[in-house]
């Protein structure tokens, strides 16, 4: 038996008797430990939710292929999008080089689905079961044009790297509630090498205390760094020494009684926790067939999106407040119709059993699922233009993404573009609107939970945005 | 002449006839073709445009392409194609005889009697060039740097309001006679005889080809010095600097009046002598005058030994930063600093030595309550050790350290667990300091980044430091840090002949830097003999947690006995007062 195997059984209970003793009682049982405390005027208000799951779509999936149908865009496909519908908007650094812009009707097939009658494409036949949970925006707008800018302005509010990310900010302002799990745990779908890349800085904690910063799980042996006993030292062994550092450190505090070394002990306690809450949260072993297989055919190979949605609801049930998961690849300068298809195959199946899952579970209430990339894609095509290919370039201005759970309108279609799918024409949601009604619903006023470094007070919203109370049930 | 460089094969159409094959496309007729030109270029002539078809399809005969269909539908078809474009007369002329220098008996003198110089310079460009991307139908299936690319670019709908007249590939540069004589056929052979002197030098001249081939052998022996050499940024003052604008309401498009480069008005004026560069700024930033750069300097150092700066905004001395606890002092200091003529190290004396620094870090309770910041420094300081300076302590007391001074960055054990691995280093790059650590900008290596390094996705001054589980991790199961501990047991236990408690008294001095006391040294005989119990249980394990590391093994020692030291080792380096200054 090796050790990890040895950790988790000992973490399912299946342990010998004589070294059940070793591992706290939290660690054996589902209940999470307490954890650290956030700010004490923190919430402002009740909370609608207790935790996010955000399945960022990275790259900037296309809304015109997905959620927003534009049947104008069909009849006049190949014709040059009309000057007047642009304005005087730019366009790209790459597709401005192009001697034409011609509109580029979706290929795909639009169907409406559930009470609400959302439209769903027939690329995302999953997502389409669970319409009416689904509260799609389709008026998100943003202001970079492009994915680094882009997606640093979704994660932390701001277009430039270097302040707190939105998991980072509500660690800070809320603590956590399981001591022997972080609180803010990313997950990325592994052997996406095509994608746009993601900078560690997304899930950084900016000028918060690094404490605060999104611990990356790996679909490594360790998922956390050095998570594991060096190879030759049993659980037991390393048992027997903490046992002795901790006297060590009972005898230190003795002569000193600092208050740094009682949290030293405390995090020992805690790291030795960790060796078998990480692996015990990782381990689906534990999950019924059914369950795995709701999430799609990718769900058993660690470090797929579907693995990820699955590991996202065993992190939510442990008490983590906020998972945020990264997919890459959404990027379809060119070839869309194949690399939109393979993107949705990933991952519309996973992302729509995580909501069923949450929901059969009675989870859904205070849990909010956000799906959505950092912006859309333009109507007109980038690159050539054939009977079966073509791309489509960024495009901030408009872009849908939607979210389902605690404290939003189910069965919602918000928001309205323009019928060449270019502008937002009624209701507009930018990303600082988003941002500030994910605080709400977290019980946070938006504008309070501030930061001061470096001379003033910040915040995610910087000094903008406003809670959409439409969205909110 | 120099020759044009082979870019990619030119696929040869096949001549023999495959017996079975048959045209099977339809293609543009004569008469159709005609039509598209006239629709915009209703004063095209006719005639000509009917001659080149017939006499395309003549000189290409019955040569077929590997499809079957007949060879001079592709020139019809480029022809086709240049119509869209709405090209004029020749160009389409040029499209229909492109292939027939290259591919039939027709010499380029022929076409220009037959249809004049304008379309015999364009057959003669086209049939010149071995394959030529960058056109409206350009799609290009990869990038590889031997692909030539004209006028487009990655994934661009062809280029815009322009096209691609005449293109030839050279592998040396043309003299001016011969590209002259690319323009206008002729002009080298009516050039006047001394005009054609570089043209003889590089076609005819053996002494100067000679020469030439011998400046490109030691051009191409630096280039290849150059690339083998590790490149990395360095700043340099652009000689021209941009003239920088306010821009309104912060949009990039939207400048306002220029502006120089300047300092603050509230501080020193900017010596007129000085030049308005980053020397001048050098120069005024140290004059002693100054009022900033001394104080600045001096709480840095005080920040590094106390853990908080006399001003704790170390970053900030201005209205928004905190206040200095103790001016006067403060004061004092920076004057000694300008006064010593900025030497750093008796600064550092100056405040190691005195009552302040050297008191214990921890005070009565009263006074541990009063002031739980230490901001009136009634007591020593107290913080935990920088990253870099916990695992260097790690690898000094192990006697792994390896002092070596400068150098390109060290790969260590943790480059491949970081965001964006790279496979970790080799020998003495395992054990160099911490300050030659790779560091990726915005992903230091992870243990680094677990001990609170910034990203560096900001200027950081003053690190903030967290006391985290995982923290704890990398110390009890990093290999740094594992194979530091068994290297120092396999050294002490040969140097005490094995012998429990020497090791253990020596051990805990070799860490802490201290003798343990009575109960310190029952706890860690403890500590060894429940480890030694367990080693001894499985031996193996001893074995493995022993191979930890790079370090070759020391030979002939006990596995139990040595992986119980090492265990005691690294407990130890787990212990608060490694990690913490006191």
């Amino acid at each position: 038996m090796s050790r990890r195997e040895c950790l988790n059984r000992l973490a399912l209970g299946l342990g010998g008797i004589a070294l059940a003793d070793l591992l706290r009682p939290e660690a054996r049982a589902a209940t999470p430990a307490p954890g650290t405390a956030g700010l004490p005027e923190l919430p402002h208000f009740p909370a609608r939710i207790k935790r996010v799951i955000y399945l960022f779509q990275s790259g900037g999936p296309s809304q015109l292929d997905l959620l927003d149908p534009k049947p104008l865009l069909n009849q006049r496909h190949g014709e040059q999008l009309p000057d007047s519908v642009r304005g005087a908007q730019r366009l790209t650094g790459m597709s401005g080089n192009q001697s034409s812009i011609p509109i580029a009707g979706s290929p795909f097939k639009f169907s409406r689905h559930g009470q609400s009658g959302a439209w769903f494409s027939e690329l995302l036949p999953h997502t389409a079961k669970i319409a009416d949970d689904l509260c799609i925006i389709r008026s998100m707008h943003t202001e970079s044009i492009n994915h680094g800018p882009g997606v640093t302005f979704m994660q932390t509010g701001s277009q430039i790297p270097g302040r707190p990310s939105f998991g980072s900010w509500i660690d800070y302002g809320l603590g956590s509630a399981n001591a022997n799990l972080p609180s803010f745990v990313v997950l990325i779908t592994k052997d996406k090498k095509k994608g746009q890349p993601l900078m560690s800085h997304l899930w950084g904690s900016g000028f918060l205390p690094a404490r605060h910063q999104g611990v990356r799980f790996r679909s490594a042996a360790d998922a956390v760094l050095y998570l594991n006993n060096p190879a030759g030292q049993s659980a037991k062994g390393r048992r027997l020494a903490l046992d002795r550092l901790r006297e060590l450190h009972e005898h230190q505090f003795a002569g000193t009684p600092d208050a740094e070394i009682s949290t030293r002990i405390a995090n020992y306690e805690m790291a030795f926790s960790l060796q078998s809450s990480v692996p015990e949260v990782t381990d689906l072993r534990g999950e019924p067939a059914h369950v795995i297989d709701s999430y799609g055919p990718n769900a058993r190979n660690p470090g797929t999106f579907a693995a990820n949605c699955l590991l996202a609801r065993r992190l939510a049930e442990r008490g983590v407040k906020f998972i945020q998961l990264y997919h890459q690849d959404w990027d379809h300068h060119s070839s869309l119709p194949t690399g939109l298809r393979s993107e949705c195959l990933e991952t519309d199946q996973p992302a729509a059993a995580l909501v069923a899952d949450l929901k059969s579970r009675g989870m859904l209430k205070d849990t909010l699922v956000v799906w959505g990339g950092e912006f859309g894609r333009t109507n007109y095509c980038q690159g050539p233009m054939t009977a079966n290919n073509f791309g489509r370039d960024h495009h901030p201005r408009c872009f849908t993404g939607w979210m389902a759970g605690g404290g939003v309108k189910p069965g919602l279609t918000y928001g309205e573009t323009d019928d060449y799918g270019y502008n937002v024409v009624k209701d507009p949601v930018h990303v600082h609107d988003l941002h500030a009604t994910l605080l709400h619903l977290f019980g946070i006023d938006h504008e309070r939970l501030t930061y001061r470094f470096q001379g003033r007070r910040f915040r995610l919203t910087d000094v903008h945005g406003r809670v959409i109370s439409a969205l909110l049930a | 002449m120099g020759q044009p460089s082979t870019v990619a094969p030119f696929k040869k159409p096949d001549t023999a006839p495959p017996a079975a094959a048959k045209p099977r496309r339809k293609f543009l007729r004569q008469n159709e073709l005609v039509d598209l030109v006239k629709a915009y270029q209703p004063d095209a002539q006719e005639d000509e445009l009917n001659k080149a078809y017939v006499f395309a399809v003549m000189k290409h005969g019955q040569q077929l392409r590997h499809s079957g269909d007949p060879y001079f539908a592709h020139p019809v078809a480029v022809a086709g194609l240049l119509t869209d474009l709405k090209l004029d007369q020749s160009t389409i002329i040029a499209g229909l005889l492109h292939d027939v220098v290259e591919d039939t008996d027709v010499s380029v003198d022929e076409i220009r009697s037959l249809f004049g110089q304008d379309v015999a310079d364009l057959v003669d460009g086209v049939t010149k060039l071995p394959k030529v991307t960058g056109s409206r139908t350009y799609n290009p299936p990869e990038f590889s740097p031997n692909t030539l690319t004209v006028g487009a670019r990655f994934r661009d709908r062809a280029f815009k309001d322009g096209l691609v007249d005449d293109l030839r590939i050279f592998n040396r540069a043309v003299t001016e006679l011969e590209a002259a004589d690319l323009h206008r056929s002729g002009a080298l052979a009516g050039a006047a005889p001394e005009a054609r002197f570089d043209y003889y030098l590089t076609n005819h001249d053996p002494a100067y080809q000679q020469a030439r081939g011998s400046l490109q052998a030691a051009r191409a022996a630096q280039t290849d010095a150059a690339e083998e050499a590790r490149e990395i940024m360095v700043m340099r003052q652009s000689f021209q600097p941009r003239t920088a604008y306010v821009l309104r309401r912060g949009e990039y498009d939207q400048r306002g009046e220029s502006v120089a480069a300047g300092t603050p008005e509230i501080l020193p004026p900017f010596p007129a002598s000085e030049p308005r560069n980053r020397l001048g700024l050098a120069s005024w930033l140290t004059d002693p005058r100054h009022p900033l750069f001394a104080r600045v300097t001096v709480n840095r150092f005080w920040q590094a030994l106390f853990g908080h700066g006399l001003v704790k905004t170390a970053e900030d001395f201005g209205s928004q930063g905190d206040q200095p606890t103790h001016p006067e002092l403060l004061d004092w200091l920076a004057g000694e600093f300008i006064r010593s003529g900025w030497d750093v190290k008796a600064l550092l004396r100056t405040i190691v030595l005195s009552e302040t620094y050297r008191q214990r870090s921890f005070a009565t309770p009263g006074i541990m309550a009063d002031d739980p910041e230490n901001t009136w420094l009634a007591r020593g300081p107290r913080y935990r050790l920088p990253a870099e300076m916990i695992r260097d302590r790690s690898l000094a007391a192990s006697g792994l350290l390896v002092e070596k001074i400068g150098g390109p960055p060290a790969y260590t054990y943790d480059i491949p667990e970081s965001f964006k691995p790279a496979p970790a280093g080799k020998g003495e790059d395992l054990y160099r300091r911490s300050v030659y650590t790779f560091w990726r900008r915005t992903g230091p290596a992870p243990v680094l980044e677990a001990f609170d390094v910034p990203k560096r996705v900001v200027c950081v001054v003053r690190r903030d430091t967290t006391n985290t589980p995982l923290q704890a991790l990398v110390l009890l199961n990093g290999p740094q840090f594992v194979e530091a501990s068994r290297a120092l047991a396999e050294e002490l236990y040969r140097a005490h002949g094995g012998q429990r408690d020497r090791i253990v008294a020596a051990v805990f001095e070799r860490v802490l830097c201290r003798p343990p006391d009575a109960a310190e040294r029952e706890i860690i005989i403890r500590l060894f003999e429940d480890q030694l119990a367990v080693f001894t249980a499985d031996p193996r394990g001893a074995e493995t947690y022993l191979s930890t590391g790079a370090t070759p093994r020391a030979v002939g020692l006990p596995p139990p006995v040595t992986a119980a030291v090492a265990v005691v080792v690294n407990t130890l380096m787990n212990h608060d007062e490694f990690v913490m200054k006191r």
